[in-house]
């Protein structure tokens, strides 16, 4: 009966050390003479050098096969690599040298292997190398089931599927059956694969992933386990990804084998329903893990999403003061998440008096929505029930600042632009708190920044006071106020809108509709972005005093 | 791979390998039998306890023994068994460097 082993592993210097210590294990186990031992082992070392040294990169870490057919009177060795074709019997034996001098050592390798094997041959097929090589054995008396038979498949008994299965059942059935090892990390079946084969683990051990290899969650196959019965059983390809650890042995079952001959043992069916239903179970552990995951991550989504509608709602509807003759008033945020840390206000404290806001948290996403939250609030509670007095834009920043400094572990802070229009005269006083400066057109005249007077963020000291600014209005004058998410838009390049692009797109437009400057900054801010993710909140808050 | 070196005559080194000439076993061994060759004057190369030779072995002994003929040295194989002999007959070298059975025979091949 001819026995099979064989070996796999990824095509690099190692393995030409795994090779060899692998032909030596097999020459203790089948008591090759110390002659065809040296034999083998030569033509092995010659040509898996040359297998790895013709290996480029590009076949880096493919694996290359060892079979060992072995049977009492002859070996027959065969290198399988998927590398370019490649004879290397095809090679010219070398030059004779006529002095030391001239001897090269090229092409010596594959001289030798001819010299020392006793049949060779070359074929290329399925996009591989094929060599085989054949060694007829000097004869050594050997019993069939000797000591150190019974002791290699000592190995193969303690396997979960044989267990308490008695041993006479087994010793002819599985002592002839090939045992592959595997040197390096390889993986052996991938979903969708045919797989004919019953592997037992003899050594080392599998690692089973449903999802990618490498993703962290996986079923361990530990010796003594087997895979692959299921897909012998059924007939239908694998469902996971099968890897190896390196070094690892297992023995081959085919299907035929397992299931005309092996699964018929006593006990030995017993044996794999039982392994097979504690697989389930781990298996369905992991689903209801993932799938449990997948739920909270689901429902933490959805509850941002109803964050952020209820945050839309908090800020005024556009168009706001829609029925005020006197005001052409639209305000616009887009946040870069679900939620987002800018807000606009505008509302009237009396009848001729209109206050304005327009303000950006520090961050974004759900801690930048909670300040924001918070100072919108503490904005419209304290915004008078009194008519204003001359410094009540200064008074009010100044308590929003008290406030926000308390109870804020998290030392958040805002910028904000606020002014107070009155209706009567067109004067506005306004205070900007570290805020960008806004865009201001007095009539028909263009765009210019307000820069004068600026101040400290609102939020991270207390105790401070803040300047007003007072510029006087004209009908038709415009205010354009905007977040640094506008002036700060990021494209693809890393180059940023800037301001001076903002007021050239501001004084490019002939009508000053609030509604319609809106739209023009936003789409100037999208045309420029294009395909560069959102980074910041962008907001806007157009005012135009139409008397 | 163990190597020794010894004097068994004034001009002669001995250098002893003790292991086999494989891939890992040249590896180990490359760094000082080189140094040993570029010592002596003239060398006879032990091979009487390499059990196993492949290629990369025999490139080793080439290139001591073309290394030892650029100065003037001669290089001896001696001590190699029957399927060393074999190779080194297979490869030419036994040709180019003389491969004695013993330690007389080694040193009047010098």
């Amino acid at each position: 009966m001819t026995k099979r082993r064989m070996l796999m592993g990824p095509a690099g210097p190692d393995f030409v050390l795994t090779a060899a210590r692998w032909l030596q294990s097999l020459g203790e186990q089948f008591h090759f003479s110390h002659d065809d031992q040296y034999r083998m082992d030569l033509c092995l070392e010659e040509l898996v050098t040359n297998i790895v040294n013709h290996s480029d990169a590009q076949y880096a870490n493919q694996p290359i096969e060892l079979h060992a057919f072995i049977n009492d009177h002859s070996v027959t060795l065969s290198f399988v690599d998927q590398c370019a074709p490649f004879d290397p019997l095809s090679l010219p034996p070398p030059a004779v040298a006529e002095t030391l001098e001239e001897f090269k050592i090229g092409g010596q390798g594959v001289h030798l292997v001819r010299e020392f094997s006793d049949a060779c041959r070359y074929e290329r097929s399925d996009n591989r190398n094929k060599l085989e090589l054949e060694f007829k054995l000097t004869p050594i008396e050997q019993d069939p089931l000797s000591q150190r038979d019974r002791r290699h498949l000592g190995d193969v008994y303690s396997a979960d599927i044989f267990r308490d299965v008695p041993h006479e059942a087994l010793e002819t059935l599985l002592g002839d059956l090939p045992i592959q090892e595997i040197a390096g990390e390889m993986v052996l079946l991938k979903p969708g694969d045919p797989n004919r084969i019953v592997r037992v683990v003899l050594s080392g051990g599998l690692k089973v992933y449903l999802d990618q290899p490498g993703s962290g969650d996986f079923i361990p196959v530990a010796v003594g386990a087997c895979v692959g019965e299921m897909s012998v059983i059924d007939d239908r390809p694998v469902s996971a990804y099968v890897v190896t650890e390196p070094g690892t042995r297992m023995l081959m079952i085919d299907a035929d084998t397992f299931i005309n001959r092996v699964l018929v043992v006593p006990r030995v069916s017993r044996n794999l329903m039982s392994a097979m239903s504690d697989r389930m179970r781990r298996s369905d552990q992991l689903t209801i893990q993932r799938v449990r995951k997948l739920m909270e991550t689901e429902q933490a989504r959805r509850e941002l999403q109803y964050a952020r509608s209820i945050q839309e709602s908090l800020l005024p509807k556009e168009p706001l003061f829609a029925d005020d003759a006197r005001l052409d008033c639209v305000g616009r945020m887009c946040t870069a998440r679900e939620v987002g840390g800018d807000f606009y206000d505008a509302f009237f404290l009396d009848a001729r008096h209109l206050f304005f806001v327009i303000a950006d948290v520090c961050g974004k996403g759900l801690p930048a929505a909670l300040f924001m939250v918070r100072a919108i609030a503490v904005l419209r509670a304290q915004s008078g029930h009194e008519g204003p007095r001359d410094d009540h834009a200064e008074k009010l920043i100044a308590s929003l600042n008290e406030q926000l400094c308390s109870y804020n572990d998290a030392q958040q802070f805002l910028t904000a632009f606020c002014g107070i229009l009155d209706l009567d005269n067109l004067t506005v006083r306004f205070i900007n708190a570290g805020h960008n400066p806004p865009a201001l057109a007095i009539a028909d005249a263009p765009f210019q920044y307000l820069e004068e007077p600026t101040n400290p963020i609102v939020g991270m000291i207390d105790g401070l006071s803040y300047r007003a600014g007072e510029v006087q209005l004209q009908p038709g004058s415009v205010f354009l106020l905007y977040t640094d998410g506008v002036t700060e838009a990021e494209n693809i390049d890393g180059g940023m809108l800037g301001d001076d692009r903002l007021l050239e797109c501001l004084n490019a437009e002939t009508s000053r509709g609030a509604a319609h400057l809106v739209d023009v900054v936003f789409k100037d801010v999208n045309g420029f972005a294009g395909d560069a993710v959102q980074s910041d909140d962008i907001t806007v808050l157009a005012i135009r005093c139409t008397a | 791979m163990k190597i020794s070196v010894d004097q068994p005559r004034g001009n002669v080194s001995r250098i002893v390998l003790d292991g086999r000439l494989d891939v890992a076993g040249v590896q180990a061994a490359e760094a000082d039998f080189n140094a040993a060759v570029a010592a002596a004057q003239n060398v006879i190369v032990d091979l009487s306890k390499v059990p196993f030779i492949a290629s990369l072995g025999i490139r080793l002994l080439v290139s001591g023994s073309q290394a030892q003929s650029k100065k003037g040295g001669k290089t001896v194989l001696m001590g190699a068994d029957e399927l060393t002999r074999r190779i080194l007959k297979t490869t030419g070298i036994d040709q180019l460097v003389p491969v004695c059975n013993s330690l007389d025979d080694a040193l009047a091949a010098i």
